[in-house]
């Protein structure tokens, strides 16, 4: 998809798509299960294969988690993924600026024009505030829906849901680690 | 020469972030990880003192690795690190591990921050070393891997693999998919200390490629190809499973004289 069909990437990235909607996530993730999965599918007019997005929560928190822009145009490729939660990402690809190597969450994951994989920070967010640690899935989906031009068959906005079954879903904050755990003073 | 300097100095001064996190606050430091990450450390007051912890983070596996502790090497490598930055543990009441430095002195902070995030950092990246004994042939399939992996994007590429699920029975050393993503070329990496090896090496390689023929996985392939340790061995030697291979349609090319043709088959 490199190169050659990068014109087709952008194309299809650009070109207003339709996605089942609501989108409800329920499904224990296989091989995962502290991971919620599930997918819904998009359709374009400009379409790379069988085009989907796939959200995956973990440990049930509305701050852990990812959206991915999928196809099975070239085995099972994820096209652009929003990573929210723990950990900031070195973007290890040549020719970027040493200073702009270092994205911390929330970040977008798209295609560069020689095909690798790069990390951006989200316009608008003010990453040294508590934003990027209150950033829940609902705000994920709808960036992610309006970065990729994603809407429905009746222009309302995409609706999403946590629906895990046989689980009460309760909205913990997860953002302090350090809370709630004893540090015992060492030997001074 | 100094503005190169104050670039280098400006650019690493760059990579700090900030993050507000409730009661303490998250300092993102220009200490890497192999796992393309960078390390983060979390700042809490209790009573006074200045709690500089890893947030748990390295036991939560955040940075994408588990630290391998049925390893005495890999125990021996932590327990130094720990020791030469004295940094302390403790468990969290869901039973994670949390490690941590403090003081009570506001300006020793930083070299805390330095600490503890040096120390993360160590212990991440050592925890990714390979530490049971190579063999010649994973030495020859990681020099090869990492000439295939310079010149051949993360996302077309696959190591051990099969083709496509539905041919799982057949592996290969490496799986390339096409620019256009519409097919693949496949290589195997043949080595061995000595002939018999390299003879297994070669047997093995046929017969996951025959087995691939049966499938209709077999369609979607480009190229065949054989990457042939020939640093231990005569070409001579070879000769007749390498006559074999090219009946067979691979295509076999040395590691001494091959490397250009095999990334030209690859691009």
């Amino acid at each position: 998809m490199v190169r050659e069909a990068y014109k087709d990437y952008e194309a299809n990235l650009a070109a207003e798509k339709i996605v089942d909607s609501p989108f409800v996530v329920q499904s224990i993730k296989q091989n995962h299960p502290s991971s919620h999965y599930d997918e819904a599918s998009i359709t374009s007019a400009a379409p790379l294969g069988e085009m989907c997005v796939a959200c995956e929560i973990r440990n049930m928190s509305p701050f852990n988690y990812s959206f991915s822009y999928k196809t099975d145009w070239i085995d099972d490729r994820v096209l652009a993924r929003l990573d929210v939660g723990d950990g900031t990402h070195n973007n290890r690809v040549p020719g970027i600026p040493l200073e702009e190597t270092s994205v911390p969450t929330p970040q977008i994951h798209l295609y560069r024009n020689d095909g690798y994989f790069v990390a951006y920070r989200i316009d608008g967010i003010d990453y040294e505030s508590d934003e990027p640690v209150k950033f829940d899935y609902y705000k994920g989906y709808e960036y992610l829906c309006g970065r990729l031009n994603i809407g429905c068959e009746n222009h309302t906005p995409p609706a999403f849901y946590f629906q895990p079954s046989g689980r009460l879903n309760l909205m913990v904050s997860d953002a302090d680690p350090n809370e709630g755990v004893e540090f015992p003073a060492e030997n001074e | 020469m100094r503005a190169i300097f104050e670039n280098i100095k400006h650019a690493f001064g760059a990579l700090w972030g900030f993050r507000a996190r409730g009661e303490s606050f998250e300092v993102i430091t220009p200490f890497p990880t192999s796992t393309d990450m960078y390390v983060s450390v979390f700042i809490t007051v209790r009573d006074g003192r200045y709690v500089v912890t890893d947030g748990g983070w390295v036991d939560k596996g955040v940075y994408h690795c588990s630290l391998p502790t049925e390893n005495n090497i890999y125990n021996r490598v932590f327990a130094f690190f720990e020791e030469d930055y004295c940094i302390s543990r403790t468990t969290s009441a869901d039973g994670f591990m949390y490690l941590y430095k403090s003081t009570r002195d506001e300006r020793l902070i930083p070299n805390l921050v330095f600490d503890v995030a040096y120390f993360i950092s160590a212990v991440v990246n050592t925890a990714l070393v390979q530490y049971r004994d190579e063999t010649v042939r994973d030495r020859f399939r990681t020099k090869a891997g990492t000439l295939i992996r310079r010149h051949v994007s993360a996302d077309r590429l696959r190591f051990n693999a099969p083709v496509s699920p539905l041919a799982k029975a057949a592996h290969f050393g490496a799986v390339v998919t096409s620019l256009q993503g519409n097919s693949v070329s496949l290589v195997n990496f043949i080595s061995g200390s000595n002939y018999e090896n390299v003879r297994g090496s070669f047997a093995k390689s046929n017969f996951n490629y025959d087995l691939l023929e049966r499938t209709s996985a077999s369609r979607l392939v480009r190229d065949k190809i054989l990457l042939i340790d020939d640093r231990h061995i005569a070409a001579k030697e070879l000769s007749p499973f390498i006559e074999m291979s090219k009946e067979k349609n691979q295509s076999p090319l040395m590691w001494s004289t091959g490397q250009e043709e095999l990334l030209e088959r690859l691009a």
